[in-house]
């Protein structure tokens, strides 16, 4: 009997390190999920019995608090002083959905949490508040953007270079974030529907075209290649290809014709201001798969960009294996068309790394988080991401991308007093719709640069251009960012940029 | 007592252990005391953002009442186990604070509760001297228990509280009769075990090629069982049900050591649990809500379990500290669900705390039962110890959804009174036959005992 005891304690006592077992697994490993729960009344309370934290513009103006309402389940309700304008960016917070957006970034901090105790007792019994969150972002380059798309769908993607920062970032379609804030879930619902529907052109208006929605780059994607050239093997600099209006491609019958059909050649420093797409396809063929694929790597292709955003896609361009059988593929893509696919993110930090002496820094929408007491609790630290080339290296790129301007495909967009470094795309998609998806990338002062920029106009018609189409867009992003920088007026700058978005419509043509 | 201080060679030894032998207890309840206060405390700056108003009559209340329990056993059982009173002390304390966070006027009752505890194990330790004797009432506690449980079932006196009619309401205060009915119940089994020990271990019946225990022997042991799951049936209370079963079938075996008794008990359980889940609604009910909480048919009808998962992660490793936990949307958070809501505030690291109080307790129980001298006085402590424990783990294994929730209370820790004054029975029972053993082992009674 006495055995018979042991053994009965034993197993009494076991079952009490299965439930310390079973606590372990609730409290430890399925407690990141159980503590998100729909279900939990915790998640719900946090954000509606204390006021959420400011979401502030880089001047100051306020683009997300929340304010009272005599609502007594939900003290508090969020409103978006600039409605569509940040929407994309901002998302929004609702206590039907989930946080979308920087308002999902950055929830834990906007999400009223205990604050640092000042005295004995709030050290025991902390106070909870949330915290203010800095970004980056400048209105008034928003609604340039806006403006100058003229409600066509679209990203426009404006980085300082030097720091990484996003100035402005507006895509269309974009939404109006007040339903969605209702307090009646019934309105909730319905806004939620509309916004999560794609568009004619298969955007729903909550995906954010600029990080997540990818085309094609076309000869943007020629800044790549030249730097495949500077950096890994400079002797295709001088060579120069033969001035053809066609040229017909290795291990097929295929024929690559420029756009437009006009003959053209010659080393890369001609071929890049004028957009030889023959030339430029026969020298990705020279170059190599193995180091075209590095290089549009090295730039940040085929990774998720580390910005502060949820929901961020990565660019696309094709193994280098994946050409072995197929050098046809390789010299389209060379040109940025066939499989190559980017983000107008990933296109602009493609600028603001040439732009930037070689280093691509990360890209990030905060600037600071402060306490409510003021304290900063967060600073963001600017970091490179990437280092596709040297400053030395970047030097021999910028006078071509200025050139592009000068006389190449950007001819005339630019008034001439401006020092800007582009690169057009014009990439044809689609084999019976026939449009095209239009493209620049630009920096400025090319100099000595403190903006880099991106614009994509998919589904523009077959005769458009990216000069004609994009050109206008980053014209007016160029001119606003840089009066800004100078401390003047961003309207105003210039009579030929739209003063609202409908004003825009003659872009079009 | 008396007998032993005569032993010559062994007197002056003992009068020495005599005089020191209490003070380990004495500490560890300091210790009980100083942790409970400072929790107390705790919760209370946490919640309220200021000291308890009564913090003085708090603390004096609860040193008082222990130190009567302590003089008790120093002048009742003086060799008794050193460490019962201390853990029982320190549970009860920790379960207080977290009533006294979720609903103050639970806790004022509670306090009373725990004046009756302390004056019951007085009462215990004064009336029952030698544990052996209640052998002596094997019929007349198997009659007193199954009155108790048939107490809910009269008209007008019983209640139905949570779909479980298991309540006596008398005047203002409600009683669950049954906590003191399984007392009584784990002594019938004892006595009768005890007795009968070589006819139930000793297969004689044949049938065909297998000697069976002659059903004769197992008939009135089955008749009390049956009858007492009956009531329970009747009082729709699946918590004792399981207790009871466990206990039976535990004792059966550590008894007769024949693995059949488990092998056939086990079947009977999962029988009787196929058909009480497909037969019995609020059996049904259970099965169902455990497991699934989180089907919105479900939730609609009890969000408790799927509420008590919540405060068991916002807890965390280190919980979210005293008085910082929102376990108070949580339905019965006080009784059944107290285990989340200490599991909410002292984490991880506060389970442990718990569950390495009641395996203290448990390994402490079966030592006492293992050095008894009487099989009765053996089964006794082994079927009180086993109680203790099986009621503990059920409870909390249905807050960690390892079983259906059954709703009995976690011993010392829940609110309640029957509960808390039953188990606090247990501890001084546990004590007495301690400070039986001890007095044995120094008093050269073994032989004596070893006769009967």
């Amino acid at each position: 009997m006495s055995r018979r005891l042991s053994i009965l304690a034993t197993i009494i006592l076991l079952l009490f390190v299965v439930a310390a077992a079973q606590a372990a697994n609730i409290q430890f490993f399925r407690a990141p999920a159980l503590d998100k729960s729909v279900l939990n009344p915790r998640v719900n309370e946090a954000s509606t019995e204390y006021p959420r934290g400011e979401i502030v513009a880089g001047d100051g103006t306020i683009l997300a608090q929340s304010v009272p309402t005599n609502n007594a389940t939900y003290p508090y309700k969020r409103i978006y002083p600039l409605g569509d304008l940040t929407a994309g960016i901002i998302g929004f917070s609702s206590p039907y959905t989930q946080e979308w957006g920087l308002e999902a970034e950055y929830n834990n901090y906007l999400t009223a949490h205990a604050q640092p105790a000042e005295s004995f007792e709030q050290l025991l019994s902390p106070t909870s508040a949330a915290d203010t969150v800095t970004l980056t972002v400048e209105p008034a380059l928003q609604k340039v953007a806006q403006n100058a798309m003229g409600g066509q769908d679209g990203a426009a993607v404006v980085l300082d270079p030097r720091t990484g920062a996003v100035l402005a970032m507006y895509s269309n379609p974009t939404y109006s974030p007040t339903p969605l804030t209702s307090l009646d879930p019934n309105i909730v619902a319905a806004a939620y529907k509309k916004i999560t529907t794609p568009d004619a052109h298969g955007f729903p208006p909550l995906g954010l075209v600029a990080t997540q929605q990818t085309f094609p780059p076309g000869s943007t994607f020629k800044v790549i290649t030249t730097t495949a050239a500077v950096v890994g093997n400079p002797a295709l600099l001088t060579k120069a290809y033969p001035v053809k209006a066609f040229t017909r491609l290795p291990h097929s019958n295929k024929l690559l014709f420029n756009d437009g059909g006009q003959p053209c050649g010659g080393t890369v420093a001609v071929m890049l201001p004028a957009s030889c797409d023959p030339g430029y396809a026969l020298l990705g063929l020279d170059l190599g798969a193995n180091l075209m694929s590095a290089t549009a790597d090295s730039f940040g292709y085929d990774q998720l960009p580390p910005l502060d955003f949820p929901n961020v896609v990565p660019s696309y361009f094709p193994t280098a294996a994946s050409f072995a059988a197929n050098l046809p593929g390789l010299a389209y893509s060379s040109i940025g068309q066939e499989n190559v696919r980017a983000t107008a993110l990933q296109q602009a930090l493609v600028a603001a790394g040439v732009a930037n002496g070689g280093e691509i820094m990360t890209p990030h929408f905060l600037s600071t988080i402060t306490s409510p007491d003021g304290t900063v609790v967060k600073r963001y630290q600017n970091s490179v991401w990437l280092s596709p080339m040297n400053s030395n290296q970047a030097e021999q790129i910028v006078p071509l991308m200025e050139n592009v301007v000068r006389y190449g495909t950007a001819a005339g967009i630019f008034p001439s007093d401006l020092d800007v470094a582009a690169k057009t795309g014009t990439a044809q998609t689609g084999n019976s719709l026939k449009n095209t998806d239009d493209w620049m990338i630009a920096f400025a002062p090319a100099t000595d640069p403190t903006v880099a920029i991106a614009v994509v106009m998919p589904f523009q018609a077959e005769s458009a251009f990216g000069a004609t189409v994009a050109g206008p867009i980053v014209k007016c992003l160029v001119e606003g960012t840089l009066a800004l920088q100078a401390g003047l007026p961003v309207s105003g700058t210039s009579t030929t940029c739209p003063s609202s978005p409908t004003a825009a419509a003659g872009s079009k043509a | 007592m008396a007998k032993s201080m005569t032993s010559a060679p062994f007197g002056a030894d003992q009068q020495a252990v005599t005089k020191a032998s209490r003070s380990t207890e004495l500490g560890l309840m300091v210790l009980a005391w100083i942790i409970t206060t400072a929790f107390y405390v705790l919760a209370s700056l946490g919640s309220q953002g200021h000291m308890p108003p009564r913090i003085w009559l708090f603390l004096t209340s609860i040193v008082v009442i222990s130190l009567g329990m302590h003089f008790a056993i120093r002048h009742y059982a003086p060799h008794a186990s050193q460490v019962l009173l201390p853990i029982a002390t320190l549970l009860n304390g920790i379960g207080y604070v977290e009533i006294a966070r979720w609903n103050p006027s639970n806790a004022s009752y509670q306090a009373l509760w725990f004046l009756l505890s302390a004056l019951a194990v007085v009462a215990t330790l004064k009336f029952v001297r030698h544990v052996r004797d209640l052998d002596r009432y094997r019929y007349l506690t198997l009659a007193a228990a199954i009155i108790l449980m048939l107490l809910p079932l009269v008209p007008h006196f019983g209640e139905n509280i949570n779909g479980a009619r298991l309540w006596v309401v008398v005047g203002p205060v409600s009683f669950q009769p049954i906590e003191l009915a399984k007392i009584l119940l784990a002594f019938f089994f004892a006595s009768y075990f005890a007795s009968n020990r070589q006819l139930l271990s000793t297969p004689t019946q044949r049938i065909g090629p297998k000697l069976i225990v002659p059903p004769r022997t197992l008939f009135p042991i089955l008749v009390a069982w049956g009858f007492s799951l009956a009531i329970l049936g009747a009082e729709n209370d699946i918590g004792f049900a399981l207790l009871l079963f466990a206990l039976f079938i535990s004792l059966l075996w550590v008894t007769t050591g024949l693995k059949t008794y488990v092998i056939l008990g086990m079947g009977l359980f999962v029988g009787g649990a196929f058909v009480a889940a497909n037969y019995f609604t609020q059996v049904h009910s259970r099965v169902a809500f455990w497991l699934d909480p989180w089907s919105a048919a479900h939730w609609a009808i009890s969000d408790q379990l799927g509420l008590g998962w919540f405060s068991l992660a916002a807890g965390g490793i280190t919980g979210t500290g005293l008085g910082l936990g929102q376990s108070g949307n949580i339905p019965f958070i006080t009784s059944d669900m107290i285990f989340a809501a200490v599991g909410e505030e002292l984490g991880f690291l506060g389970i442990i705390l718990v569950l390495c109080l009641f395996m203290a307790f448990v390994g402490e129980g079966f030592h006492i039962a293992q050095r008894a001298h009487s099989d009765f006085v053996r089964l006794a402590a082994t079927a009180l110890t086993a109680t203790m424990g099986f009621q503990a783990f059920f409870i909390m294994a249905g807050v960690l959804r390892i079983l259906p929730f059954t709703g009995i209370t976690l011993p010392f820790m829940a609110y309640g009174g029957s509960s808390l004054i039953a188990n606090y029975i247990i501890v001084a029972i546990l004590l007495r036959i301690s400070d039986e053993n001890a007095n044995k082992i120094r008093g050269g009674q073994v032989l004596d005992v070893a006769l009967t």
